[in-house]
């Protein structure tokens, strides 16, 4: 149980005036109790959720798959099981709302969540609660990282960028992009990553396309490679991007790394408490319109238990930043029918400023393939 | 000229009186799309669904970043764009559904998928509409394959079959789960699938029901449980083999012998008209003759876009085994704290009897002995 999270979670409750919290999403699941449960982000009608009291007091509900893991995972918590054949997740969640002796409580619950045959049932089943909309209280929260929150993930930041250092270094023209996941898969979980999401390697042509994983093509000279991962450790990731050129580099990329990596510097430097989000993507934008290409919606983004967190830095975010936020800042170029490149990183909000947590990979430069 | 799946759907739409079908479902969108949207099974803040209404109407709605994909790849012509910073997905939807003239006809919509909130909104919008549930209705149109689809089951069965055989033949003792884990990624990765996941469990951690690899060193003597499911061009596989490091003991060899009894058995009532919870309880019957007690509640489940799907081969599908249903059979049997033995292949139910679709690459009527 990530106990400074249940603190966050008690002011909330009692900010709020309500009696509990229920998280049921994968990720504000793992994001209160400390760990993953496989099967649910996978298959989602297997409800695996946790209930926090405005005392701290806590209550599980896990679905008969992932028993085992849940019970060896949490700690000093109830855990009460429902079966994925024989039982329906919200009456054994009911019952166990009852016994938590919130049965005419005011509780959150997120309802861009659960789905609407689920709330309806729940509703049903105890009529005397009041529900409220919980995501909003969650998104708060997480959006602050607690200082066991930003040292992981300034751990996880540098080893997914060594990971990527590695793989690049390993791979010469003629390698496959087959090879650079494998070595790029290699080296992030001999770094220590537990899992990874989105892979993305995407060479030469194929680096106009935005998610693409790797195929058998091979390295040919002049190819922009364009690599990225999101490493991940007890269910936080770090997003980064770096991109190479095989062999020597040619005017028209270059032209578009110095400003991509000059977009990169502008953000940082704009990032500081108190700065409303639309006002870094006004500054990254007044850079990157230099260049003549379609902008991205937003330059950046919150991160941690899920890959996209509030806030985003886009025009339409009047919000401002907050010390202790960690955000992926992402400028990118894609040229349709010809390449694309980005350069991801890691950074968190510091009480002056901005603080880069993925430092290992030189990026003033394109990454240099032999 | 609509695609052959949209058009069964719009018929089975008319025989039950429904006036449009909405998905939101990775698994349902991808299925009436054709292709899977990246950005939906790993960011639930992203919505993308398909509309299937009345005579002629199709639609799909996209996040705009997803746009140029889903123009290059969906069987939808018509599609619409929405900015996920600044529009609310239901009111979109809600658009749509006024637009195809149903706004006050039956629509069969994954109320146990789509978030409550979304669903509030749309109600607001739509008040004369009937919203029904329509999980049993996909259900039963996936679970009859199109010629194409069983080949693309087939394909990447064998396809994971084969990264099964390389794998085993490269455990030693001395390895660590994890670089077994590697090994299978590379090795999916490099055979043409798209994405994979996978289990790893040796020694007493074969035992485990889902055993992510961890970083325990494979000994001399040890079970070993490896689970591959690979995904390629939207279809998936699901293959599991049990091995020894060295020789089994006569317990190991019993206990096999009665899961693979009980599945021979099963494997012989494979055909047509056979009842579902008839061939459930031929499985149990035949592991508890055997003195076993089967960990898992079902016997197999449908594979195809997702993982599990109907038929899951369990006493509460009160139907019969059709042709062209796509499934696996998985006896499993979990001894905590000792070890755990799984077999797992796929099948698909032909015109007067079966065929099997994995089994023929590395057979296992005995345990694998490495």
């Amino acid at each position: 149980m990530n106990r400074d999270v249940v603190e966050k979670q008690m002011s909330a409750l009692s900010e709020c005036g309500w009696d509990a919290m229920i998280a049921i999403s994968p990720e504000n699941f793992t994001y209160v109790s400390g760990f993953v449960v496989p099967s649910p982000s996978i298959f989602r009608w297997r409800h695996t959720a946790l209930i926090t009291d405005r005392d701290g007091g806590t209550s599980a509900l896990s679905v008969d798959m992932e028993e085992t893991t849940v019970r060896d995972n949490i700690g000093d918590t109830e855990v009460r099981v429902w079966r994925e054949f024989d039982d329906d997740a919200m009456p054994v969640l009911a019952d166990l709302i009852k016994d938590c002796g919130l049965a005419s409580g005011q509780i959150g619950i997120e309802t861009d969540y659960l789905p609407a045959r689920d709330m309806d049932r729940l509703k049903s089943l105890l009529p005397s609660v009041r529900w409220e909309p919980a995501q909003g209280q969650f998104n708060k929260m997480r959006q602050r990282k607690t200082p066991r929150e930003i040292t992981l993930l300034r751990k996880l930041s540098r080893l997914t960028d060594q990971a990527l250092k590695t793989a690049l270094e390993s791979v010469s023209e003629g390698s496959t992009e087959m090879d650079l996941a494998g070595a790029l898969t290699a080296a992030i979980y001999r770094l220590g990553a537990d899992q990874f999401r989105l892979m993305i390697v995407a060479t030469g042509e194929r680096s106009q396309y935005p998610n693409v994983g790797p195929t058998m093509r091979k390295l040919e000279r002049g190819d922009l490679i364009r690599l990225e991962i999101f490493g991940m450790q007890k269910g936080y990731h770090a997003g980064i991007c770096r991109t190479a050129v095989v062999g020597q580099s040619f005017a028209e990329a270059d032209r578009i790394w110095t400003n991509l990596t000059a977009c990169r510097d502008i953000v940082m430097e704009a990032i500081k408490p108190g700065v409303a989000c639309r006002e870094v993507y006004a500054k990254f934008l007044g850079k990157f319109e230099e260049l003549g290409f379609a902008p991205i919606s937003f330059v950046g983004h919150g991160i941690g238990v899920f890959l996209h967190e509030e806030p985003y830095l886009g025009p339409d975010d009047s919000s401002e930043l907050e010390a202790g936020m960690v955000l992926g800042i992402e400028p990118l170029v894609y040229a349709p029918g010809r390449f694309g490149l980005q350069c991801k990183d890691m950074v968190t909000v510091t009480e002056s400023g901005c603080e880069l947590l993925s430092d290992v990979t030189d990026v003033s430069s394109l990454f240099a393939v032999n | 000229m609509e695609h052959d799946v949209i058009s069964r759907l719009r018929t089975s739409m008319r025989a039950e009186g429904l006036d449009a079908l909405v998905a939101l479902s990775t698994d349902n969108v991808t299925y009436t799309a054709g292709f899977l949207v990246p950005s939906h099974a790993l960011n639930r803040f992203r919505r993308t669904i398909t509309i299937i209404a009345g005579e002629d109407f199709a639609a799909q709605i996209v996040v705009n970043v997803e746009e140029a994909l889903a123009q290059e790849r969906s069987r939808f012509k018509r599609l619409r764009a929405y900015n996920q910073f600044t529009e609310d997905p239901a009111d979109v939807l809600a658009d749509l559904l006024a637009e195809a003239g149903v706004s006050q006809g039956r629509i069969a919509i994954e109320l146990d998928y789509m978030p409550a909130q979304d669903y509030i909104r749309l109600v607001e919008r739509l008040p004369q509409a009937r919203f029904e549930e329509c999980r049993d209705f996909y259900a039963k149109a996936r679970m009859l394959k199109t010629d194409d689809e069983i080949e693309r089951v087939r394909q990447v069965g064998v396809l994971t079959e084969q990264v099964m055989a390389e794998v085993l033949g490269m455990v030693q003792p001395g390895m660590s789960e994890k670089d077994v884990g590697r090994r299978i990624v590379d090795l999916t990765l490099k055979a043409g699938a798209d994405s994979v996941i996978y289990q790893v469990g040796s020694g007493e951690r074969s035992g485990i029901t889902n055993c992510k690899p961890t970083t325990k060193v494979i000994e001399r003597d040890d079970v070993i449980r490896i689970e591959i499911l690979a995904e390629q061009d939207n279809y998936r596989s699901n293959v599991t083999r049990t091995a020894v490091l060295g020789a089994p003991t006569s317990e190991q060899k019993d206990i096999w012998a009665v899961l693979i009894g009980a599945r021979d058995k099963c494997r012989a009532m494979l055909r047509p008209g056979t009842g579902v919870p008839e061939l459930y309880q031929t499985y149990v019957d035949a592991c508890r003759g055997g003195g076993i007690e089967p960990t898992l509640k079902f016997l197999g489940h449908g594979i195809g876009v997702s993982i599990h799907e109907e038929p899951y081969l369990t006493d509460t599908r009160r139907f019969a085994l059709a042709a062209n249903m796509t499934h696996t059979m998985e006896p499993l049997y979990m001894m905590p704290g000792r070890m755990g033995f799984h077999v797992e292949d796929m099948y698909v139910i032909t015109g007067d009897g079966h065929e099997r679709l994995t089994g023929d690459i590395v057979p296992n009527d005995q345990l694998i002995a490495l």
